[in-house]
């Protein structure tokens, strides 16, 4: 006798590819990349247009000639960034050999036209809303309203980018071949990227409206305490007391000095005024806050602020510096009063983050899946643990088929029947055979009998059972 | 022996994991960055922005496992396989509104296999060690609409039939023996005799003289044979004796299907003498591991008190589906009228 060898083995795993993005995806990449560039240009001012545009355009051309003409295949183990990086190192060291000979906007527009060669690969693309988003925040923050553009913007198209680049991974894998032809489901759905986009948006909304700084509440805020004060002889008094505040408000400058005892007591006005620079900026804090002390910041600020009423309530302020500790008092007072006022702005956030959050569910919900079939053992399973849940009850997640039919059968339904019916389930869900078709349609027969034999429990009464300890 | 373990109940779904893609980890810096820069630089759009990236990745997660926690896997193959090739599956997903990805808990987890729609797909997946399969192990994964996110699931699905993987084929070369007939048949493959007249042939060296069959001699005018065939039926047993476990086991087992097979093709009656038991159920595999940590290993079945099990083999199939769960081990001498063939790590041995 010869034994042969066993023969290898003719199974070859696929070999794994990265995956490569579609046009689409790389546009919407390149979109993500260009709303950063644009962001940060308007940010940076009139004098960084014209090097806004060149980066646009450099960063375009890269992935442009990367897309057509496949240089992309340059970069399998090198990013683009990393190529870009080294370009620039090597800018550096040309640029100081030539003693600035050379443009030195080439520093930039070089590294981005080799960073958008590789403009292809899904992995490596997923990054790039990352790193504009930091271009993003830094620039954004500098922005009013047109902030909320940009980041609007900046996100969604971010969110477009990352949905693209999930179905083309999702698309790049392997399929089975379908029994049914044409039926390919397309991987991409837009309903996916609408609902997380609006969720997300939404309670971005919502959150920023809970802990940021709405404009509405400086002025809400201020005018309340002020006309409210009852130690304030004068709204006139009043408005004017808030030191920084007034001069924000605009109408402070004349009052600023009379009220400015209370003004001035009114505290941390100073670190409002301070950051802003202006009055306006002092009106919100000035009235929140502690000391007497305090409010010589406050009117210092105001001072700093340039305005003259602001600076008319930085004077009333300090010389209220020493003022009584019932200024301090008063500010307290006047503090939980504007929390009051809060409270139906707090309310209202919070029903519309919870809003938000059961939109949130209803939408990833969607409709119900529709259940598998379900084979005979299991099915006869499921009916004997129905019949035990009505009888007070219930299966127990560490026992068996067979253990739970014998607890059901010997106690709690006394009908020894069920213990068989139990091992037949089991037979059924694990063993290597299938029962027969007879033995199935007896033991449907039986268990039919025993569910009518037993009616199910009321409420307390399944209660009551629930509580008997079964030894187990 | 290998099997892999039935689940403690039916589906023997396993807990959804969370895995965090490569660029999700920078998404939710970029976003907590953007709510510090926001709120202590006084500007609502950053803010807003970091609060919607981080709502971002909780809608992602969520969708994720839910896409993966309401599929149900289907799966129905053939009966029988052989050790070491590919299986052909008809892998149907129920219960799918967003694509999923399939891939088999064992190493090497390929193919990843996308799942879009709920109709039956046709996949062929890696080999299986010999055994009987009742259940399949097979990670699902799926991703969140951005993909930030992957939520994965191991499942054990269990088989209509159980699946009996039986020793690799292999080439082996067999010097049979002239066995003797235990009883009369026709039946191909029959060992000589004269009982059935097959035809006529040219004499060559060698051939005995009494079977010169001379009306025809005669009128050919050169010296022809006659040619006959036995009506006996042949019976054998194969018994397996596969030593210790270990490769060779697992050869010999192959060398004795290769018998059974070419003996089954002269048309011989097998009885196939191997140790088996019935295999225990193992313990409840409460955690299956996650689909993205280590593959599951199949469990090795140590069969306690094997019994020696004699059957007729028919067909290939009934071959592979006896060895596929034959027991390593010596059995015992069984008593039989026909020809023996004892296969062990030592060679084939008639007797």
């Amino acid at each position: 006798m010869v034994m042969t060898d066993l023969r290898p083995p003719v199974w070859t795993p696929p070999r794994l590819r990265a995956t490569e993005a579609s046009i689409a995806a790389r546009a919407a990449s390149f979109a993500v990349a260009a709303i950063a560039i644009v962001v940060a240009t308007i940010a940076g001012g009139p004098s960084a247009s014209g090097t806004g545009l060149a980066a646009g355009i450099a960063l375009g051309a890269g992935v442009v000639v990367g897309t057509v003409s496949g240089a992309g295949r340059w970069f399998t183990s090198l990013p683009g960034p990393a190529a870009g990086l080294l370009t620039l190192i090597g800018l550096g060291v040309a640029f100081g050999l030539t003693d600035g000979a050379l443009p030195s906007i080439l520093l930039l527009l070089i590294p981005l036209f080799v960073t958008g060669l590789d403009w292809r690969l899904v992995r490596r693309l997923q990054l790039v809303p990352f790193f504009t988003g930091l271009v993003v925040i830094v620039a954004a923050a500098n922005l009013d309203t047109a902030g909320w553009v940009a980041a609007l913007g900046w996100l969604v198209s971010s969110f477009l980018a990352w949905w693209l680049l999930q179905a083309d991974e999702q698309a790049g894998l392997e399929h089975g071949r379908p029994l049914v032809p044409g039926s390919t489901a397309d991987p991409a759905r837009p309903a996916d990227l609408l609902r997380t986009a609006a969720i997300a948006v939404g309670a971005g909304l919502v959150a920023v409206l809970l802990v940021g700084t709405p404009s509405c509440q400086n002025l809400h805020l201020g005018g309340g305490r002020g006309l409210d004060s009852p130690w304030r002889g004068a709204p006139h008094e009043g408005s004017g007391g808030y030191g920084g505040t007034a001069g924000a408000g605009g109408g402070g400058s004349p009052g600023g000095s009379s009220g400015s005892g209370q003004a001035g007591g009114s505290g941390s006005g100073g670190a409002g005024s301070g950051a802003g620079g202006s009055g306006s900026a002092g009106s919100g804090s000035a009235g929140s806050g502690g000391g007497g002390s305090g409010g010589g910041g406050g009117g210092g600020g105001g001072t700093a602020g340039g305005s003259s009423q602001g600076g008319a309530g930085g004077s009333g302020s300090t010389s209220s510096s020493g003022s009584s500790s019932s200024a301090a008092g008063a500010s307290s007072d006047t503090g939980s009063r504007s929390d009051q006022d809060r409270w139906p702005l707090l309310a209202g956030g919070i029903a519309l983050l919870v809003a938000a959050a059961a939109l949130a569910w209803w939408w990833t919900r969607g409709s119900k899946a529709p259940p598998g079939p379900v084979s005979w053992g299991e099915g006869l399973q499921r009916r004997i643990e129905d019949l035990g849940r009505s009888q007070g009850r219930p299966r127990r997640a560490d026992e068996t088929a067979v253990q739970y039919t014998a607890v059901l059968g010997t106690e709690t339904v006394d009908d020894p029947r069920l213990i068989t019916l139990g091992r037949v389930a089991s037979d059924a869900l694990f063993g290597h055979t299938q029962p027969d078709p007879a033995t199935q349609a007896e033991a449907d027969a039986l268990l039919d009998e025993i569910i009518e034999a037993h009616p199910p429990l009321s409420r307390r009464d399944r209660r009551a059972a629930g509580r008997v300890p079964t030894p187990v | 022996m290998t099997e892999v373990a039935p689940p403690p109940h039916a589906g023997g779904r396993g807990r959804v994991r969370v895995e965090r893609s490569p660029f999700a980890a920078g998404v939710i810096l970029l976003g907590l960055l953007a709510i510090a820069v926001g709120l202590f630089g006084r500007s609502d759009p950053v803010a807003a922005l970091g609060f919607a990236l981080l709502v971002a990745v909780v809608v992602d997660v969520t969708v994720a496992r839910r896409t993966v926690s309401e599929v149900t896997l289907h799966l129905q193959g053939p009966i029988v396989a052989t050790a070491g090739e590919p299986v052909d599956w008809v892998l149907q997903a129920f219960g799918l509104r967003r694509p999923v990805v399939v891939a088999p808990a064992i190493s090497p987890r390929e193919p990843r296999l996308g799942l879009e729609g709920t109709t039956p797909n046709l996949v062929t997946l890696p080999p299986l060690a010999r055994g009987r399969v009742h259940h399949l192990a097979i990670d699902l994964t799926a991703s969140g609409p951005v993909g930030l996110y992957r939520a994965g699931r191991r499942e054990l699905v269990p088989l209509p039939a159980p699946l009996s993987v039986g020793p690799p084929l292999i080439e082996v070369d067999i010097d049979w023996p002239t066995p003797r007939a235990v009883g009369f048949a026709l039946v191909s493959g029959a060992p000589r005799g004269d009982e059935l007249f097959r035809g006529v042939r040219p004499y060559v060296r060698g051939d005995e003289r009494r079977r010169i069959h001379w009306p025809t001699t005669a009128h050919h005018g050169t010296l022809m044979v006659r040619e006959c065939d036995g009506a006996g039926v042949v019976m054998i047993q194969v018994v397996v004796d596969t030593g210790l476990p270990g490769p060779l086991a697992e050869h010999v087992l192959a060398t004795a299907s290769a018998v059974c097979r070419g003996a089954l093709s002269r048309g011989w009656q097998v009885h196939l003498v191997t140790l088996e038991a019935a295999v225990p159920h193992p313990p409840d595999h409460r955690d299956l591991g996650s689909p993205f940590g280590l593959a599951l290993e199949p469990v090795p079945v140590l069969v306690a008190q094997p019994e020696v099990r004699v059957r007729q083999v028919h067909t290939p199939q009934d071959v592979a589906h006896q060895l596929a769960a034959a027991a390593f081990g010596r059995p015992g001498v069984v008593a039989f009228g026909g020809t023996t063939c004892t296969i062990d790590p030592g060679g084939i041995r008639w007797s």
